[in-house]
């Protein structure tokens, strides 16, 4: 059990146990030595008080004196603790008798002083013998002599045991009450002493608990000496160390960790400088491509001699293919820039299939390669737009890297996913290069930069396209049995055949729709102008919104505004659409136009409910999107 | 001649055995004043001084004299075989007369007890007074009491006696005698008058505002009024008067009480009992003269 107990309960057993045994026997022995002692001395006081009766009545008994025995031993009988006396001659007859003698204890007759102890008394003997006066002329003679003591009687004397009792009692308690002082006094003691033991142990014991909890910067006040000092001492060293090397890694990890954020603000700087850097290129290189498509398409409207056809043809397909690249750095900024929000909803697998199909059996055609489409009914919760994107750049990716065979587009459910796969039967890919083909600009069989097989971007996209969507990208390929691209999006429950039919891209007539179109940049809004103008709109054109807010001012509300987003004056084109709206009312129809990739314009042109469209603009595109507010208009104004 | 001469006077010269019944001092004091007496009287008479324990009876001549000091020596010396002349001394009558019988003139003895004469000549010169004596005693000295009654009336006093037996305790007889003022004659009786009755005789005596004759000087120290003896030395010197008497030729005389004697007062006593007495060298040479006018 002593194993389990702490300091201070150690220290109070060593200082307490030597005390109490002490205490114990030193009360033992006293008590019992001073009971003793007090019977003793109570004997001898009842042995001398009836020595002293004795001695008192001699002459009385001598005498036959009994009144003068009776006197004495009323006398006699005043005394503390006298029960009775009782006076007898030789012969055993009574000569005196006081107070009270317990008659169940038969008196003996008694030549020699002696006593007997009761429950309640003490009773003394003590012959009553004449006085010896040497007076005898033959005193020295023992034949004169003879021996005869000539004993007169007898006193019995009963002492009460009452006192000596009482005395006793009150000794046993004054010894028990004194043990119990000296244990308490010891046990006080001992606790007292043990604080100036047990207090600088806990201290130090606290000091180290506070240490451990993290406040190393505690300390241990040194006091006394010896091993307390030593343990203070070592206490206050190992806190230290720990200080020291808490504080030595703290500075490290502060190093290491500011290391490492600049290196992340450097990485994440080089980062947005590289997006910034795509979005200023692709802004800029995006006004005059515009601008070039709505020339080239104005100029393939007009009548020309056959030569200058096929010019125009080529000059439209050199643009176009700019515009691809142009379009797909455009796509890699955007994903970048965190710009493109997918609007994921149930969308039927097929009709994707179908536009893929009609897009590319051309090229494929001409490649001589052979482009199937499996049927599949299901449906994938999928933002449309994007997934046709990624399918589009699977296949056109299938149809550039095979040189002869087929390519099949195929679905496959798995549990509750549908894989759409994209298969080839070309060169393949190795194992190693599985991975690079998705990043950037990277081109496996294009060491010299053919521009016919692209960027090197449509693996990229596909992979940034897959991630924003939460579709499962995968590959599987071997060199010569061809390419497996597959893509995973969770199934959805069929609905009912949308209603909508997608954009009806055949061209109605424009004639005579009044646009309002706002550019600061002249060359953009002077090739919108022209496009416009050649499909027979009414355009009204500013490159200000001032500008245009004069030219506006009175006549009638234009059909559709058309207007850049980012414009002199401090404005955008949201300001204006508000202002036109302001002044001609809220069904004015507004299309934004921005060479921005940053993600605000969209938002904002989100928020807004107003089109927005990224420079450059496809003609067809733009065209499409008029008809449809177009058509959208007439069944309001018709209500 | 000469060595027949030493031989017989060695031979002839008898011995004188002081023989000590103990090493009490009063027994060496007697056996010192009679060896002295006897070398003054006698000088190189051969004296040996010797316990009773260890006197070998074979070694006596037939002419040594034997001197007895106590009651013991003298009890041992009476058992045995007669022979050499024996002189008791230092016991009482009583003693001598209990001891087994002897050949005439081959033994005598000085008493320690006082005549009944000195005793009352003690009474009559110190307290001329008082005319009542009494006496209480036990059986063994009826004697000495019918000489008290004898003598008494000659010197003018009348003697009231008691017995003390079982029946009549000490106390009673004392009672009974000391019922009128009276001389309180304290008897040499071991039975009545002993070390451990004195002081209640005394006191009971005290209470009467009787005084006591006692028989020894302590006896006198402890109460008594006055006493008449004989010391050790006085009873030495008497028993070497007589060996001296018996070795000159001279036979020994009859048993008798002592001659030498003293008086012892005490003056305190008398002084509470309110009674006038005179010295005790003054009563002493009154007791001689009345002894020697008789």
């Amino acid at each position: 059990m002593i194993q389990s107990w702490g300091i201070r309960a150690r220290v109070i057993l060593a200082a307490v146990a030597p005390a109490i045994v002490l205490a114990v026997f030193m009360t033992i022995y006293y008590t019992h030595s001073r009971i003793a002692d007090l019977e003793e001395v109570y004997l001898d006081r009842g042995r001398a008080f009836a020595r002293q009766i004795a001695s008192a009545t001699e002459y009385a008994v001598f005498s036959n004196n009994r009144e003068d025995i009776r006197r004495l031993l009323d006398g006699a009988r005043t005394e503390e603790g006298v029960r009775g006396i009782y006076i007898a001659d030789t012969s055993g007859q009574e000569l005196a008798r006081s107070g009270i003698l317990s008659a169940d204890v038969p008196l003996q007759a008694a030549t020699q002083s002696f006593n007997e102890a009761f429950k309640q008394t003490l009773r003394f003997y003590e012959p009553i013998l004449p006085t010896r006066l040497d007076v005898d002329l033959l005193a020295f003679d023992e034949v004169q002599q003879g021996t005869s003591t000539q004993q007169l009687g007898v006193v019995v004397l009963d002492l009460s045991r009452t006192r000596l009792d009482e005395q006793r009692d009150s000794l046993l308690w004054t010894g028990l009450s004194a043990l119990m002082l000296v244990l308490a006094g010891s046990v006080l003691l001992a606790m007292r002493l043990s604080q100036g033991v047990s207090q600088p142990i806990r201290k130090v014991a606290e000091a180290v608990g506070r240490i451990g909890a993290g406040r190393l910067h505690e300390r241990v006040d040194i006091r006394g000496g010896g091993s307390l000092k030593r343990l203070a001492v070592g206490v206050n060293d190992m806190a230290e160390r720990l200080q020291g090397a808490h504080d030595d890694m703290t500075r490290r990890i502060a190093e290491a960790t500011a290391e490492l954020r600049a290196r992340k603000d450097e990485a994440e700087r080089a980062d947005i400088a590289k997006s910034r850097f795509l979005a200023a290129a692709s802004h800029d290189l995006r006004q005059p491509m515009h601008a070039l498509g709505l020339f080239i398409a104005e100029l393939s409207e007009k009548e020309h001699p056959d030569s200058t056809h096929r010019l125009v043809r080529q000059i439209a397909a050199s643009a176009e293919a700019m515009e691809n690249l142009l379009d797909s750095l455009l796509d890699i900024s955007r994903l970048d820039a965190g710009a493109l929000q997918p609007n994921i909803q149930p969308t039927p697998v097929q009709p994707m299939l179908d536009r893929i199909a009609n897009d590319f059996h051309i090229w494929a055609e001409e490649r001589n390669l052979r482009l199937r489409v499996r049927p599949c009914p299901h449906w994938i919760t999928t933002d449309p737009l994007l997934f046709e994107r990624i399918l589009s750049n699977l296949v056109s990716n299938a149809i550039r890297y095979t040189d002869q065979g087929s390519i099949l587009i195929a679905c496959r459910p798995e549990g509750e996913f549908l894989r759409v796969e994209v298969r080839d039967n070309g060169r393949g890919i190795e194992t190693d290069a599985q991975e690079l083909i998705f990043q950037e600009f990277v081109q496996l069989d294009n060491p010299e930069r053919a521009r016919s097989k692209g960027l090197g971007l449509g693996l990229a996209i596909v992979r940034r396209l897959t991630q924003l969507l939460s579709h499962r990208l995968s590959l599987r390929s071997g060199p010569g049995w061809g390419s497996v691209f597959g893509v995973s999006a969770r199934r959805a429950p069929p609905e009912a055949p949308a209603t909508i039919a997608p954009a009806d891209r055949e061209p109605g007539s424009l004639q005579n729709v009044r646009i309002a179109i706002l550019d600061d940049d002249p060359l953009a809004l002077e090739s919108l102008y022209s496009l416009l103008c050649a499909w027979g709109c009414d355009v009204t054109a500013a490159s200000m919104p001032s500008a245009l807010m004069d030219v506006l001012a009175g006549g009638p509300m234009p059909d559709i505004v058309i207007t850049d987003y980012r414009l002199q004056e401090h404005q955008t084109g949201l300001d204006v659409i508000g202002s036109l709206r302001h002044a001609f009312g809220h069904r004015l129809q507004a299309i934004l136009i921005s060479g921005d990739t940053a993600a605000e314009p969209a938002e904002r042109a989100r928020a807004a409910g107003i089109p927005l469209l990224h420079k450059p603009v496809r003609p067809a595109k733009l065209r499409a999107l008029v008809q449809r507010m177009l058509t959208r208009e007439v069944p309001e104004d018709a209500s | 001649m000469l060595l027949c001469c030493m031989a017989g006077s060695l031979m002839a010269a008898p011995t004188v055995y002081l023989v000590l019944s103990g090493d009490a001092d009063a027994y060496q004091r007697t056996a010192q004043t009679a060896a002295d007496t006897l070398q003054a009287r006698l000088p190189g008479i051969d004296t040996v001084r010797i316990d009773i324990d260890a006197l070998d009876l074979q070694v006596l001549q037939q002419d040594d004299v034997l001197i007895s000091i106590g009651t013991r020596a003298a009890q041992r010396l009476s058992q045995r075989p007669d022979g050499q002349r024996l002189i008791c001394s230092l016991l009482t009558e009583q003693s001598y007369n209990a001891l087994a019988p002897a050949a005439p003139g081959q033994r005598t003895a000085v008493f320690i007890d006082q005549p009944v004469s000195r005793q009352l000549a003690l009474i009559r010169t110190g307290l001329p007074e008082w005319s009542r004596i009494a006496i209480v005693h036990g059986a063994e000295s009826g004697d000495f009491v019918k000489v008290v009654k004898a003598s008494a009336p000659a010197l003018g006093l009348t003697v009231s006696a008691a017995g003390v037996s079982s029946k009549n305790t000490l106390y009673n007889a004392l009672q009974s005698v000391l019922a009128s003022p009276s001389i309180l004659l304290a008897v040499p009786d071991p039975n009545v008058f002993n070390n451990f009755t004195i002081q209640n005789v005394l006191l009971t005596a005290y209470r009467h505002r009787s005084p006591v004759i006692g028989f020894s000087p302590a006896y006198v120290r402890a109460g008594a009024v006055m006493a008449v003896y004989s010391s050790p030395e006085q009873m030495g010197l008497q028993a070497a008067e007589i060996a001296v008497h018996s070795l000159r030729g001279g036979v020994l005389p009859d048993a008798g009480h002592p001659a030498y004697f003293s008086v012892s007062v005490n003056p305190h006593v008398a002084r509470s009992l309110s009674i006038e007495l005179p010295d005790a060298a003054t009563l002493e040479a009154q007791i001689r003269r009345m002894e020697g006018s008789q």
